[in-house]
């Protein structure tokens, strides 16, 4: 076959593949459904290549016919290759990519095109599981405003001997405590922590347990205002 | 610059803690990402029917192809859902965007295989559209 012909048939062949893309991710553009924060964290840990491969797998195939959740995707890959270039070690290996300058970047494109980061109120749907089924959920309700001289977060225990990580940040993700290595699945923060944060304004909290045979688990991001 | 200050600030910034601080701060925004696509389209929705009028200033795509595009796609979903499973997850990835190596490294199979699946997957896709009278 002729250099010329061999080359006008890649050349359809790639039109038709990124018709073929384009049509499939504009279809985003209609879907009506919000993915949920644990969907979220799994669509993720997937790309960020956190899951199991089985796991990554299953969720692949539900992107094939969930246009919002393969968009999800495509959003974090795009994190990923944001990241990329400040973490060029490994390559070859699928493992996750993540470097603080990269992430200062995009959190400056974030600010550059005005990202209002807000959070969705919490919803005891939206749960994130692990593979035994413990779920990290808050003991408290969903925005709930909490006294500054009593600022007790408090969440469902995971199985007996897990450790508990709690950060604990405003919505600009300053962070005012970091608790580490808890046996209780609680964390006061003392009011002069919270000195900063203004009546009635809102912070992020996240927990990341460990559970006895060494498996993590990571709770979606909650919220609560502070009195 | 919050990312730098977190880092500064952060109470005891051992390499584990770090670790778990840049896996939140990813996480938060993929999270604020996915949420911002979604509130701009809303908006845009929202502001176009407010006004009643077509969408002009949304798209450079014409309304006829736009119209066609939205067509294969739902094509391709009930394309991609009568598929055999391991053609479906490569062509998926493949219409994500991923290269075959990168799909390989995510269904962690090996790039000869992946290949296959997705030109094999390709293929049944394209038949598939052209029975519905789709063409890509």
């Amino acid at each position: 076959m002729p250099d010329d012909e061999r080359a006008a048939i890649v050349s359809d062949r790639q039109t038709a593949d990124d018709t073929l893309r384009a049509a499939f991710q504009s279809l985003a553009e209609s879907a009506r459904g919000d993915v949920s924060a644990a969907d979220l964290d799994l669509v993720w840990r997937a790309v960020s290549g956190e899951l199991p491969a089985a796991e990554r797998g299953e969720l692949v195939d539900r992107t094939a016919t969930d246009p919002a959740l393969a968009e999800a995707w495509r959003a974090a890959r795009e994190l990923q290759h944001a990241a990329a270039p400040a973490t060029a070690a490994a390559p070859d290996r699928f493992v996750p990519r993540r470097s603080w300058l990269a992430a200062a970047a995009l959190l400056l494109i974030g600010v550059a095109t005005a990202v209002v980061f807000r959070l969705p109120p919490f919803s005891r749907e939206e749960t994130f599981r692990d593979a035994d089924h413990y779920v990290v959920e808050p003991l408290m309700q969903g925005d709930a405003t909490l006294p500054r001289n009593a600022f007790r977060l408090r969440w469902r225990p995971g199985p007996p001997e897990s450790r508990y990580r709690v950060r604990v940040t405003t919505e600009d993700l300053r962070i005012l405590a970091a608790e580490s290595d808890l046996t209780v699945p609680e964390l006061v923060v003392d009011a002069a922590q919270l000195a900063s944060v203004a009546p009635g304004s809102r912070v992020l909290w996240q927990v990341d347990v460990t559970l006895p045979g060494g498996e993590s688990v990571s709770s979606q991001t909650f919220s609560v205002r502070v009195q | 610059m919050r990312v730098m200050q977190i880092v500064d600030r952060n109470p005891s910034g051992d390499q584990e803690d770090r670790a778990l601080a840049s896996s939140y701060l990813y996480r938060v925004a993929h999270s604020a990402l996915v949420d911002e696509i979604r509130r701009v389209r809303r908006r845009r929705e929202s502001s176009i029917d407010d006004e009643g009028v077509a969408p002009v200033a949304i798209t450079r795509q014409d309304p006829e192809r736009l119209a066609a595009s939205s067509e294969i796609g739902r094509g391709i979903l009930d394309c991609l859902s009568r598929m055999s499973r391991e053609r479906r997850l490569a062509v998926t990835l493949h219409l994500q965007g991923h290269s075959v190596p990168d799909a390989s490294r995510v269904l962690d199979w090996s790039v000869k295989r992946t290949e296959n699946l997705v030109y094999r997957g390709l293929a049944d896709l394209r038949e598939c559209l052209m029975t519905k009278g789709l063409r890509s």
